[in-house]
């Protein structure tokens, strides 16, 4: 068992949760510079010019620095978490679900032109290969990442998480046949199961953080 | 229900981290539980009174 001194305080919710936060903003801070390799990339390879070479090694090298700093101040370890087999098996389950969702979106990238909307955020039609393989990615390895990240929460996560995903359901469930009877009579546009699936994650999550916080 | 798991720790000179490391559970969890803000599973309770060689009544008693 490995212990950083930085673990010698009592814990706070408040500082573990917003270090949690900033760090999550930092992920998709460093999102911007790897969109921008990979784009001016693309570009000099379909016979860009020297400039488009250059900005995309400028962002390899600014995407290198942010992966860095994001590892080397990564959350847990550095403020203190005790280095456990648990713990190791849920920072490894941690990088499996940002490995999937990196792969999932693969085949919708190289489905899309630089003329079409994004596919992954557009709620428009994806080219069927595409769509079955990135839902191939998702069928196959959810039900692993979920059946692990069960049986390796401690049960003070594992109580928050079920007490999140029900008042998520909860929501759901209240929400839904409002809205459906809503369209049917008129009042709503067309329910959209997407905007419901969000709603109930974004619910699920936050209600969990809270109880995890308090 | 109350706990003496903060009292007992101190005795020992141990973080919470290290407690957490012993019981293999996360700093959060030892916070909530010496909080009183989480009752432990009898499998945890039963783990933390063999940690610290001593009946888990001890360790831990009914609010009444």
């Amino acid at each position: 068992m490995r212990i950083d001194s930085r673990g010698d305080g009592d814990f706070s919710p408040i500082r573990y949760w917003s270090t949690i936060m900033l760090w999550s903003l930092g992920v998709g801070l460093a999102l911007v510079p790897a969109v921008l390799a990979a784009l001016k990339l693309d570009d000099y390879l379909a016979g860009g010019g020297t400039g488009d070479l250059a900005i995309a090694m400028v962002a390899a090298i600014a995407l290198s620095a942010a992966a860095f700093a994001l590892w080397r101040w990564r959350p847990d370890f550095w403020m203190g978490e005790p280095d456990t087999p648990r713990g190791r098996r849920m920072r490894r389950l941690g990088l499996a679900c940002g490995l999937v969702g990196v792969i999932v979106t693969v085949p919708l990238s190289a489905a899309s032109n630089r003329t079409d909307e994004i596919l992954l955020f557009g709620n428009g039609p994806v080219p069927p290969v595409a769509a079955a393989i990135a839902l191939a990615i998702w069928a196959l390895s959810l039900p692993a990442l979920i059946v692990l990240g069960r049986r390796n929460m401690d049960e003070v996560a594992s109580k928050a998480h079920e007490f999140g995903m029900s008042i998520g359901f909860q929501v759901f469930a209240y929400a839904a046949p409002i809205w459906w009877m809503g369209w049917r009579g008129g009042f709503f546009p067309q329910p959209d199961l997407m905007i419901m699936f969000v709603a109930t994650l974004a619910v699920a999550t936050i209600v969990s953080i809270w109880r995890r916080s308090t | 229900m109350r706990n003496r798991l903060k009292v007992l720790r101190a005795e020992r000179d141990w973080s919470q981290a290290e407690l957490a490391g012993r019981l293999d559970v996360s700093r959060q969890a030892v916070n909530a539980i010496e909080t009183g803000k989480h009752d432990p599973s009898l499998g945890l309770a039963f783990k933390i009174s063999r940690l610290f060689e001593m009946p888990i009544e001890e360790v831990f008693q009914d609010e009444d």
